[in-house]
């Protein structure tokens, strides 16, 4: 008997069935009748709980151990806004549109609340409202510098604390990392970091939240039950923007914060623009390439392609590592998220990291050499055969009739 | 100057394999390797320990086998490792793992820089390192890609923006995340590998941390894992014969 949590066996329950067998995706389950689980292959992950019709699995965890009590959980969904030289993130207008649609899956729907560091201008105003925000809740704190990650934590923690909100959504920028980061660690609370898909639970009415995990081989479904808010961050491309409807009414809400803020932080002493080439996440049209293109040469190719389609190139994690692209250009999930009308796939076996950045995609045309390359299971048209051979064809062709 | 590297046990490949008959992931036999920008973190710190001495110290939370990357780590010049590990933290989510780590620091005494990569390839949600600065209220610089100036009183480094980059000074205690353009790696020598091999690792479990127990390990992490699938696919694909029938499709598509 071990006295460490681990997933422990009803016997009297257990009908022999084998359902938990094939729902254990770690193999930490097998036996000739009854479950025998492996506690150096088990991940603790509950999966097999789940997948128990008599409920004969359960997680032992020492007497020391309290579970937490249940928390206050608010009417509202946050998102937070960011706002640099005057314009928000185009990623805060696409979870205010996802916040939207969240809102109406709950039992009671629930407030959509744009929350911003200081004022916010008329302008910024009314567009958070017309894409959806029904609140615009500014936080005021005159010593506050909404740039240092300390600060604009500590006064999200604050309004958090004062507000209970239920969902806070945070765009997976740089600055929403870390400061969600640091907030959740405040609030001890639960942050699922890049999701790609949100839902609300039917029956418990709490967030799931998808995201690729162990390395992005497979898809988890990760929820925080006993604590609020359910913080979730997001990556530009993933979430989609509402039509914006400008006759919506602009509310808008200023607290003050009455506490101080943490004296410590780390002080700016310069802050150096980096003009943006156009960014692939706004591209409609994407020509990628990937090992299968072998050399940087074939690129042209790419470039030649993109250019009679008005669209940009990119590549996968090879292309960059072996220097044929720009590590701006690369998608997947230690690049860039992207969602054009039309994704072209060229030499890309279709690795998970990389086809997870790509599902918001509305088609995929997938060119490889090899029929079973995974890129052809997630591919809305497909054309086996040489990259070097294909696209001088298609691009002939294009030319031709485009 | 105390400095802490905190290092973390990841797959030596993200290509995991599944096996097609179970659909099971393939762990058995998985090579490990220390988090790459964990690395870059290590080398930061012993540039910072060549200009102003001192101690640097390796820490990692996993399971009794992840002393490798602790040699791998001191490999690469830290004076000192610890391995934190303990059943008990099995199955922590990123809020309790950065508690935990947080009580690490408390329990050696705390250091002038903390450490960390700024994510872990096999999860990539880069949250711990802000979270452990979170825990212990310190200030916290994410990002670093150029070490500027350091001395006894402050550290002034470059890291990067959604917009650019910024050059930023913080007095200590501070966490620093460190991104793989901050420095280059060395070569470890023979003596450094021999070093390595042959350090005594300090090992510290849950008793010696003043931990609430209640906020480590599965049961105390805010967040559950509920279902781990396969990536869903879709069957419906056109498969296409020619390059110029590829074009007819396209030129459909754009209309």
């Amino acid at each position: 008997m071990h006295h460490t949590m681990h997933i422990q066996l009803d016997k009297q329950s257990c009908t022999g069935c084998q359902l938990c067998f094939s729902s254990c995706v770690f193999g930490a389950i097998c036996g000739a009748e009854y479950p025998d689980i492996d506690i150096e292959k088990c991940t603790l992950c509950g999966v097999c709980m789940d997948s128990c019709p008599s409920d004969a699995l359960s997680l032992y965890q020492p007497q020391t151990i309290q579970t937490s009590s249940p928390v206050v959980d608010g009417d509202a969904i946050w998102v937070l806004v960011e706002i640099h030289n005057q314009t928000i993130a185009p990623v805060v207008l696409e979870l205010i549109g996802e916040a939207t649609r969240l809102s109406t899956q709950f039992k009671v729907s629930k407030t959509v609340c744009a929350v911003v560091m200081g004022e916010v201008d008329e302008p910024n105003g009314k567009l958070l409202t017309a894409y959806g925000a029904d609140l615009i809740l500014c936080i005021i704190q005159p010593s506050m510098n909404q740039l240092f990650e300390e600060h604009a934590s500590a006064a999200l923690t604050f309004l958090a604390s004062t507000f209970h909100p239920s969902v806070i959504m945070v765009g997976a920028t740089s600055f929403g990392r870390a400061v969600s980061a640091r907030t959740a660690s405040l609030l001890y609370t639960g942050l699922t970091a890049d999701c790609t898909e949100l839902r609300v639970d039917a029956v418990t009415q709490n967030l799931l939240q998808i995201r690729p995990a162990f390395s992005g081989n497979l898809m988890a479904t990760i929820e925080t039950p006993h604590h609020r808010p359910q913080m979730a961050t997001i990556r530009q491309g993933v979430m989609k923007l509402i039509i914006p409807d400008y006759n919506r009414l602009m509310n808008i809400k200023q607290v003050r914060m009455e506490n101080d803020l943490p004296m410590i932080h780390a002080t700016m002493l310069a802050n150096i623009a980096v003009q943006a080439t156009q960014s692939i996440t706004s591209s409609d049209v994407i020509v990628a390439g990937g090992k299968g293109m072998q050399q940087a040469a074939n690129f042209q190719y790419l470039h030649q392609l993109a250019s009679i389609l008005g669209g940009q190139v990119a590549g996968s994690r090879v292309a960059v590592d072996n220097g044929w692209i720009g590590y701006d250009c690369q998608v997947g999930q230690t690049g860039k998220t992207v969602s054009p009308s039309l994704y072209i796939a060229c030499g890309i076996s279709g690795q998970i990291q990389h086809v997870a950045a790509i599902s918001g995609a509305q088609t995929i045309i997938a060119i490889n050499c090899d029929p079973d390359a995974p890129i052809f299971r997630y591919a809305h048209y497909g054309i086996v055969g040489k990259v070097e051979e294909i696209l001088p064809q298609l691009i002939a062709s294009l030319q031709q009739i485009v | 100057m105390i400095q802490i590297v905190f290092v973390k046990q990841v797959p030596f490949s993200t290509k995991v394999k599944m096996d097609p008959v179970t659909h099971t992931l393939v762990r058995s036999g998985v090579r490990t390797q220390v988090n790459p920008y964990d690395l870059h973190a290590v080398r930061a710190a012993i540039e910072v320990k060549d200009q102003c001495g001192g101690t640097v110290v390796v820490v990692t939370m996993g399971p009794p086998s992840a002393v490798a990357v602790l040699r791998e780590a001191m490999m690469h010049g830290a004076d000192e490792a610890v391995l934190v590990s303990d059943a008990a933290f099995a199955g922590s989510d990123t809020w309790s793992t950065s508690y935990i780590l947080s009580m690490v620091v408390r329990h050696l005494g705390g250091a002038d820089i903390q450490w960390f990569g700024k994510q872990a390839i096999d999860g990539d949600t880069a949250q711990v390192g802000p979270g452990v600065a979170a825990q212990l209220n310190y200030p916290q610089i994410t990002e670093m890609n150029q070490l500027i100036e350091v001395d006894e009183h402050s550290v002034t480094v470059q890291k990067v923006t959604d917009y650019g980059y910024r050059v930023v000074k913080s007095g200590f205690p501070v966490v620093i995340t460190v991104n793989k353009e901050a420095n280059q790696l060395l070569s470890p020598s023979l003596n450094d590998w021999l070093r390595a091999e042959n350090a005594e690792i300090r090992t510290i479990n849950a008793s010696s941390l003043q931990l609430d127990m209640s906020k480590v390990g599965l049961s105390g992490s805010p967040t559950r894992v509920k279902r781990i699938e396969l990536p869903s696919t879709k069957q419906d694909i056109v498969m296409l014969t020619s390059a110029h029938e590829l074009a007819q499709v396209i030129k459909n598509l754009r209309k």
